[in-house]
């Protein structure tokens, strides 16, 4: 209930900062969104050995370090600020909120320490060709045999999933939607890495045919952890947004006050000023909502569902909002490809799409307050 | 801790309001103006824990007693400006409602530049004698008090003015046909120059003290009861079910929860002693900018009953609708807010 930051939060904020400064400037970012994995093994490694940051919410018993989502949310809206290419939203976000949702011990015994430990990259398969996210949209195919569960069919706008050690597979049983996991490193299926307006965030299209799986958590009884999932995973997406909302908003004040046009500088012009003021007030804003949902999340709180639909749908659209004006502040140069605008831009515009946009998270909201 | 404080207040306005003696026991437990210091009459509480009280006052269904312009604007006025002299005469008397202030400041030819003001308090001994023209000022009718702002050869400065017989008030009827503000006439008011707050010469920063925190809690809870009777009313036209209502009514459900989550922000950074400006400003604007959609909302799926007044029911939506407008033009407008936001928080530059 107390709603600030305490000086471990705070001090947690500038080490992460301090490190994606280091390892995650923009000549960074532009070599590894160019690349075909999309990250680099070595700040992957420092990144979760080091600094522990794949540990940090997961709970002592699972290898974690058990702190909460607080803590997260601080991490991702450093990473969304820096527009770290790596694979830790999949890995925390997805796949450690959907496990830690199912009542699997066994599987959280297994698959949680690993990912804690930062030796397994995970992701969750979820949506499908259409790209939606509800229940109802799930078909890819599970049968039981002889021999066990048997995966057919395909996934799409798979996170990170071409590189993932471990894949969440969310499909549908005779009984219902269900969990499964398979492991890159056992095949059986392949995995198509998609040409993506983000290049900052790698997707693939993952195909499944007869694919030998385990049952994670009880069969046809899936949906709600991934309803789970998908709140915890709406609320990291919107601490990523404010950290690039607030990041574009700096870059605009900065070149407002440098950049001389008519022999002034266009920040005194009242159009330009006008523009500031409100991303100053759509950032302050989103930091509002997505810091109370990752409260919410923290504790626990019967009000993390509206919460997240709150903070997804506001900060979707105050970091496209700004990531937009942004350019237009910056004019022909905010238009380059060398000019890192564009990155934003494009990371704003992917994470609104993900999981849902602001419309559809105003409906859900709007369900769940039952209207 | 925060949470504590709320257990123990809900626990104390559940006790305390069944003695039907609601607005006397708030008065012996220091509970109106309640932020204010204890030697002053309050009872010290922090921002965080006045939103908090104001909340549990509205979900308990109590009236919340708030005295207004005295509350929010001239007892912190007073409190980091006054005298203690000023503080014993005037803060008292805030608290018990004897004085109910109305705001001053605009004039006709100056409603957002209140530098300019003509307003002219002469130096007559000890005494200030005031004339002049003051406008759009809410609640006039209902205050016995004046917290004008006029000059003094060259300074203005802020004076608390008694509305004995040398101010006239005239109505100024609002769109609304209601007269929501009036017009006040000063010819040769006096007033001791002891009522001036931070003395004569530059009292300017009294004038612009930041207005306390008070009353968010309870206008956040207006919003949600006025949004709750918006859905009843769609539903009994029929239209809760259409898309375009549904993803109106969501997205000003989603505004009340962000207001709230962000004034609950703002709050606690108060109470921590942090910088709050940022957090203020953007406040108001998000509030005052949503008051005024709400408003539009409204009466769109109200639907035509609004346009017609066949019962007072019907009139609430439309008068929301009407009254809402003044929320970004008063006390400043949103085109002052946004630059002031860019000058003095963002520091872009000021030459126009």
């Amino acid at each position: 209930m107390d709603r600030s930051f305490t000086r471990e939060q705070d001090e947690l904020r500038d080490t992460v900062r301090r490190f994606l400064a280091d390892r995650s400037p923009e000549g960074a970012v532009r070599h590894l969104m160019a690349s075909a994995d999309g990250y680099d093994p070595a700040v992957w490694k420092q990144l979760t050995e080091q600094l522990g940051l794949t540990a940090i919410a997961i709970p002592e018993q699972y290898g974690g370090a058990g702190y909460s989502y607080a803590e997260l949310v601080i991490v991702f809206e450093e990473m969304g600020r820096a527009l770290l290419c790596a694979p830790y939203f999949a890995t925390v976000a997805m796949a450690a909120n959907l496990l830690l949702a199912t009542p699997d011990e066994s599987a959280k015994r297994d698959f949680l320490p690993v990912i804690a430990n930062g030796s397994v990259i995970a992701t969750v398969a979820l949506a499908e060709e259409r790209g939606r996210w509800g229940e109802a949209e799930i078909t890819l195919e599970a049968t039981s045999t002889a021999a066990g569960w048997r995966l057919t069919g395909e996934k799409h706008y798979v996170v990170d999933g071409h590189t993932a050690d471990l894949v969440l597979v969310v499909a549908r049983a005779a009984t219902g939607v269900s969990i499964f996991a398979v492991s890159r490193g056992d095949g059986g299926y392949t995995a198509t890495p998609s040409e993506t307006l983000d290049q900052t965030r790698k997707l693939a299209r993952l195909s499944f045919d007869g694919t030998p799986a385990r049952l994670v958590g009880e069969v046809g009884k899936g949906w709600p952890a991934v309803r789970q999932m998908l709140d915890l995973a709406a609320i990291a997406l919107a601490a990523e947004q404010v950290g690039g909302a607030q990041k574009v908003l700096e870059m605009s004040v900065e070149y407002a006050k440098i950049r001389v046009q008519f022999g002034r500088p266009i920040g005194s012009f009242q159009a330009i000023k006008h523009k500031c003021a409100d991303m100053l007030v759509a950032v302050e804003s989103a930091k509002s909502a997505a810091y109370y949902a990752g409260w919410a999340a923290a504790e626990n709180s019967p009000e993390t569902a509206v919460a997240a639909s709150l903070a997804k749908s506001y900060c979707s659209e105050a970091y496209f909002q700004a990531a937009a004006e942004n350019i237009q502040i910056h004019g022909g140069i905010g238009f380059t490809w060398e000019h890192p605008a564009h990155l934003y831009f494009k990371r704003a515009k992917s994470s609104e799409l993900l999981f849902g946009d602001a419309a559809y998270h105003r409906e859900q909201l709007a369900k769940r307050i039952g209207i | 801790m925060l949470a504590q404080f709320r257990r123990e207040i809900r626990e104390w306005i559940r006790r305390t309001a069944h003695d039907g003696e609601w607005e006397r026991s708030l008065l012996a437990a220091n509970m109106i103006c309640p932020g204010w210091p204890p030697a002053h009459g309050g009872s010290g509480l922090s921002p965080a824990e006045v939103f908090v009280f104001e909340e549990e006052c509205a979900k308990a269904c109590v009236p919340l007693i708030h005295r207004g312009v005295g509350e929010h604007l001239v007892g912190p006025a007073i409190l980091q400006h006054g005298t203690a002299d000023q503080k014993a005469r005037f803060l008292p008397r805030i608290i018990s409602g004897a004085d109910r202030y109305c705001r001053a400041y605009s004039e006709p030819d100056h409603g957002s530049d209140l530098a300019s003001a003509t307003t002219h308090g002469a130096r007559t001994g000890d005494d200030l004698v005031i004339h002049g023209h003051k406008t759009w000022v809410a609640g006039a009718a209902e205050a016995n008090m004046l917290c004008l702002l006029c000059e003094t050869g060259g300074e203005v400065c802020l004076v608390l003015v008694p509305m004995t017989g040398e101010i006239q008030i005239r109505p100024t009827p609002a769109m609304t046909g209601s007269p929501e503000f009036h017009e006040v006439f000063l010819h040769g008011a006096r007033v001791p120059r002891t009522h001036v707050i931070g003395g004569v010469t530059g009292s300017w920063p009294p004038a612009m003290t930041a207005a306390n925190p008070s009353g968010l809690a309870a206008a956040n809870a207006k919003f949600e009861a006025e949004f709750w009777e918006l859905v009843r009313e769609a539903r009994k036209t029929g239209r809760a079910d259409d898309p375009g209502v549904r993803e109106r009514l969501a997205w000003a459900y989603s505004r009340i929860a962000l207001i709230r989550a962000h004034t609950m922000r703002l709050v606690t950074a108060m109470s921590a002693g942090e910088n709050t400006v940022a957090l203020q400003a953007t406040e108001r604007l998000l509030t005052t900018e949503f008051r005024r959609h709400f408003g539009e909302i409204a009466i769109d799926i109200a639907g035509p009953a609004t346009t017609v007044q066949p019962d007072e029911h019907s009139t609430t939506w439309q008068t929301l609708f009407l009254s809402s407008r003044a929320a970004t033009i008063d006390p400043h407008t949103s085109e002052l807010r946004r630059t002031a936001i860019a000058e003095e928080i963002l520091h872009l530059p000021t030459s126009e």
